[in-house]
């Protein structure tokens, strides 16, 4: 139990430090050059980390597979001699998933609240700070899946 | 263009929280039946083998979802809208991962 939550606060703490310069550089760029500007930045600095974090995973699971496809009669028991690690990895998923199920949920739930307001461009903060929750829990959600399989790359490794 | 953009918005999301609630529930479900017998539980996960097969399919979805938000960051780069791309993508992977532990409840349930 402790271990899992150990690991979610690891994500959450990866996925603050991914998140909060973004942000900050968007801004900044909004305040300094205005909001054209700002929408080129958020363009760009979003697109090179969901490249990255895609590009990384995609060769773990790459690799993942490759193992799993090669060695098919031993790659279970890379899970069965650590059953505690699989059962605090599925611990891990569970709270993952409860916690960007419910991030969603707020997500839309705000975005419904204000969508009056939103086509009159009273506030356009609010959209932006909507569109947040969502950026978060998205990049939350893809270093889980490369935490996971790279954890179970390296175990898979291991006894292989 | 607007009302596109907010229906787009709104839609996207409603699949997307209810397949993470369904993994929750599926994963919660699975926990539960290993806690019963956790070294029974393992032994039937080790020898079943549609675990395997459950396991390969989970990577081949997890593969796509990262190549899917990869490729979408240099279509996005280079002005080519994909709609849909990354959302879809990420329905698949939450599919494979619900499938995964619906097996490993099948297989934890059985005895």
């Amino acid at each position: 139990m402790k271990e899992s939550i150990k690991l979610f606060l690891k994500i959450f703490v990866i996925s603050s430090i991914i998140f909060i310069p973004l942000e900050f550089i968007y801004y900044y760029v909004q305040d300094t050059y205005g909001i054209e500007a700002s929408y080129y930045i958020c363009w760009l600095t979003e697109d090179i980390t969901f490249f990255v974090l895609g590009t990384i995973s995609f060769v773990i699971c790459l690799n993942f597979y490759k193992l799993l496809k090669a060695k098919e009669e031993i790659s279970m028991i890379g899970f069965l001699l650590k059953p505690e690690e699989m059962t605090e990895n599925s611990k891990l998923i569970y709270y993952a998933s409860l916690f960007s199920g419910i991030g969603w949920s707020i997500y839309l739930i705000i975005l419904s609240m204000f969508l009056d307001v939103i086509p009159n461009s009273i506030n356009k903060r609010i959209l932006e700070m909507i569109g947040d929750i969502f950026l978060f829990v998205s990049i939350f959600f893809a270093i889980t899946i490369l935490f996971t399989f790279n954890r179970w790359l390296k175990r898979l490794r291991k006894y292989v | 263009m607007y009302e596109i953009e907010i229906i787009t918005q709104i839609v996207v999301p409603l699949p997307v929280i209810t397949l993470f609630l369904l993994l929750s529930f599926y994963v919660k479900k699975f926990l539960k039946n290993v806690k019963k017998n956790e070294k029974l539980a393992w032994t039937l996960i080790f020898i079943h083998p549609s675990a395997h097969k459950a396991l390969k399919i989970l990577t081949l979805t997890a593969l796509i979802f990262n190549l899917g938000w990869a490729l979408r960051s240099i279509t996005d780069f280079f002005f080519i809208k994909i709609p849909f791309l990354g959302p879809a993508t990420t329905y698949l992977v939450l599919i494979g991962l619900i499938y995964f532990f619906k097996t490993l409840v099948k297989i934890t349930k059985e005895k």
